[in-house]
């Protein structure tokens, strides 16, 4: 994962982990609860439709609220055991409900009769909480007509393999699921993008194959673009902008499997990491609480862990594993108290090493200084924010242990905050 | 719901690659110490009071003023005991104490402190102490007088002085093993040459000094004091005196990298390096000091904000 070499003249350098056969792979855990997120906050329960104790059935599109057309479809059949407000990071709200598995093997019709049709239109109307993170806005081509589509096979963030597992036993559903985004994006040209340790035996998917550097984080989107299209996206705008939908391999397959299959793909490709740095695969139904991940491998939170949704890098700390697998959950690494490190109150001092292992050349050095200042509109103007790909690279290797990729994304929010206030009053 | 126990939320990355300043701070100081062993073993007791008072005052200078202004007390970092050590290699042996803590004082509180602590000094600590030094009290900064009571066997002439009012003529009594080797007069560390190449090249590998700025400082530096010798062989002496003498070799690796005060870009690191080798030759051939390196450390690091600048262009970055 992490490779120094004698002489330090050039910066460590942090590596993807290839799927080898010490990963103990597709574990299952079948939980007697499901948790979903519903994409909209729970702030007044009058236009609420929900109540606990509703039945729903497999595969039941629900829509919780009279006047919002955020929707959840329901994994499995049950009960709603309860329906509470969730704050996330970055005052991101959701509506959490809990459902009580109860088999009856009924299944919603609703999905078979919608996905006669493979469009944009069951594509928004279904999927939004597809496995593997399907972002709706990349591939609706609002922005820019897609020219092309890059279905990412490679890793989020280090440690995990949960992408090249689903390009490994789930080719046909790739192969499927790249039909049915030609069609309904209309792009002309497809790419895989794999690691290049193992971008051998991929003619079968029926796309361009190219190889991405295994050196982390080559999967951004902005470096995968530069390194096998030569395109550069304009920092502070989506790859959507300049034609191009970047979408996880894990979400192709799901698509391809859902409307093959005319039933919606619900398994998600977990990695978890335990404390010792061991890995195991699970292939998990979305919304299956982590404590069951937890319990199949025998894991054992104590008081001091750290509980990580994501990856080393980029991941998200849990102060609970009564949450779910969710659609982009790609990683779940627990850490022990004991290798949990500590941030610094020391200030910045001017040594470079963020700068020169900075994959986005952002002069880090100096944005932290007005990061830290709050002066954000001056960060993005004058010293590339918006050139920053959120690897956390910089914060990994910072002496003084300041928590630079915090600000960063803190400071991303609040501009973004800031501007859509500033639209809206316009 | 059994009973749920309390995990540490905090954002990421989750992992470190264990650097910290204090780490570093120990990594210069220990590159530091052939020279400063050195320079005990030649000069004898006097310079070991010497390095001991400049380290301690310089950390309790630290200490106080981070009482005095209630900031976060920085001491442990390290920093304040490498300003210590290294004002203590540029100072002669025999400098007397209330110089040492002037020193360090000049250091430690106008140097770094007032500007706001590690990090922020716009100069580097030990050359504005130095300076200052230098010019107010300079009858103890001149070695020939300072050392007078030394007779280890080899010209006890100050070099640079030398070639100063002499020219070749004068330097020429000087082989460059002799220099290399520390048989000179001259301050504490500064003089032994071999151990700070020794010491300058550790810290290059071990990632703390950036290999660009010592490069450029002394690739130019010698190509330079070639030009200036060549037009003018009497007057003006070789590159290989230039390097082996005073400040040089500590300036270039020790003082020119000081983290704060240099930049850290690809192209401004050589422009800086090179524009200091280039300042001290000006200073010493041209100028009225013997010895430039600590005035052209300050005015690199005058024009350091101005030359990092120049970078490359950031990924996505609209022109």
């Amino acid at each position: 994962m992490f490779r120094r070499s004698l002489f330090r003249t050039s910066p460590p350098r942090f590596f993807y982990q290839t799927l080898t056969n010490e990963v103990t792979v597709a574990l299952t855990a079948a939980g007697r609860r499901m948790i979903l997120f519903c994409d909209h906050p729970l702030t007044r329960t009058d236009h609420l439709r929900l109540k606990v104790g509703d039945p729903v059935t497999a595969g039941q599109r629900i829509v919780p609220f009279s006047d919002a057309s955020a929707y959840v479809v329901a994994p499995a059949a049950g009960r709603i055991q309860a329906v509470s407000p969730f704050a996330g990071d970055f005052g991101k709200s959701w509506t959490r409900i809990d459902l009580a598995v109860e088999d009856s093997g009924e299944v919603d019709p609703g999905f078979a009769a919608a996905a006669e049709q493979v469009s944009m239109e069951t594509v928004r109307h279904w999927m939004s909480g597809l496995p593997g993170g399907l972002d709706l806005e990349a591939i609706s081509g609002k922005e820019a007509p897609i020219e092309t589509v890059v279905v990412a096979a490679t890793e989020s963030d280090l440690l995990t393999v949960s992408a090249q597992y689903v390009l490994r036993h789930r080719t046909r559903d790739v192969r499927q699921g790249i039909e049915a985004l030609r069609q309904i994006t209309g792009a002309q040209r497809v790419i895989l993008a794999v690691g290049r340790d193992t971008v051998q035996g991929m003619g079968h998917v029926h796309a361009e194959v190219r190889g991405v550097s295994t050196v982390y984080p080559a999967s951004a989107p902005g470096l995968m673009l530069r390194e096998i299209l030569g395109r550069e996206v304009p920092s502070g705008t989506s790859t959507a902008k300049i034609g191009i939908a970047v979408v996880p391999v894990e979400a192709v397959a799901a698509l391809g499997r859902s409307f093959a299959e005319k039933r919606l793909a619900m398994q998600k490709v977990v990695t978890v990491v335990d404390k010792s740095g061991r890995q195991s695969l699970f292939e998990v139904t979305v919304g299956t609480p982590v404590a069951d991940l937890l319990a199949t491998l025998e894991i054992q939170l104590e008081t001091g862990d750290r509980l990580i949704a994501g990856g080393p890098m980029t991941g998200m700390c849990l102060y609970t594993d009564d949450y779910p697998v969710r659609p982009d959950t790609h990683c779940l690494m627990v850490q022990d108290a004991a290798a949990v490190g500590r941030v610094g109150s020391d200030p910045c001092i001017n040594c470079g090493e963020c700068v020169r292992i900075c994959p986005a050349r952002v002069p880090v050095n100096m944005l932290v200084r007005f990061l830290e200042a709050g002066e954000y509109e001056t960060a993005a103007a004058e010293y590339d924010l918006f050139s920053c790909v959120d690897c956390g690279l910089c914060a990994c290797v910072c002496p003084a242990r300041i928590p630079i990729f915090q600000y960063l994304r803190l400071a991303k929010y609040e501009l973004a905050v800031s501007r859509a206030a500033e639209a809206e009053n316009a | 719901m059994p009973e749920a126990k309390k995990l540490i939320v905090s954002h990421a990355p989750f992992i470190h690659d264990g650097s910290s300043i204090a780490h570093r701070s120990g990594q210069v100081l220990l590159a530091l110490m052939p020279a400063a062993l050195a320079g005990i073993f030649r000069w004898g007791v006097p310079a070991l009071g010497v390095i001991a008072l400049s380290v301690s005052s310089a950390m309790l200078w630290e200490l106080a003023f981070n009482k005095v202004a209630r900031r976060p007390e920085g001491i442990a970092d390290g920093n304040a005991a490498v300003i210590g050590l290294l004002l203590a290699l540029l100072l002669p042996a025999t400098a007397p104490w209330w110089l040492v803590i002037a020193g360090t004082f000049l250091a430690v509180v106008i140097g770094k402190q007032i500007f706001g602590g590690i990090g922020a000094n716009p100069f580097n600590p030990v050359a504005v102490s130095l300076a200052i030094l230098a010019v107010s009290w300079k009858q103890f900064l001149d070695f020939d007088a300072m050392l007078l009571t030394y007779d280890p066997g080899f010209v006890m002439i100050e070099p640079l002085t030398a070639a100063k009012a002499f020219g070749t003529e004068a330097a020429a009594r000087f082989s460059s093993l002799d220099l290399l080797m520390g048989r000179q007069a001259g301050a504490i560390g500064a003089p032994f040459g071999l151990w700070l190449i020794v010491g300058g090249l550790y810290l290059v590998v071990s990632g703390v000094v950036r290999w660009e700025i010592p490069a450029a400082f002394l690739a130019t530096l010698i190509v330079v004091a070639a030009a200036f010798h060549l037009v003018d062989p009497l007057r003006y002496a070789g590159p290989a005196f230039h390097l082996l003498t005073g400040y040089t070799l500590i300036g270039a690796f020790f003082l020119a990298t000081e983290d704060s005060s240099s930049p850290v870009n690809f192209w401004p690191m050589l422009i800086y390096g090179a524009a200091g080798g280039l300042m001290t030759i000006l200073i010493r051939n041209i100028g009225a000091y013997p010895d430039g390196v600590i005035y052209a450390v300050l005015v690199i690091n005058m024009i350091n904000p101005l030359v990092d600048k120049i970078r490359p262009r950031a990924l996505g970055k609209v022109t």
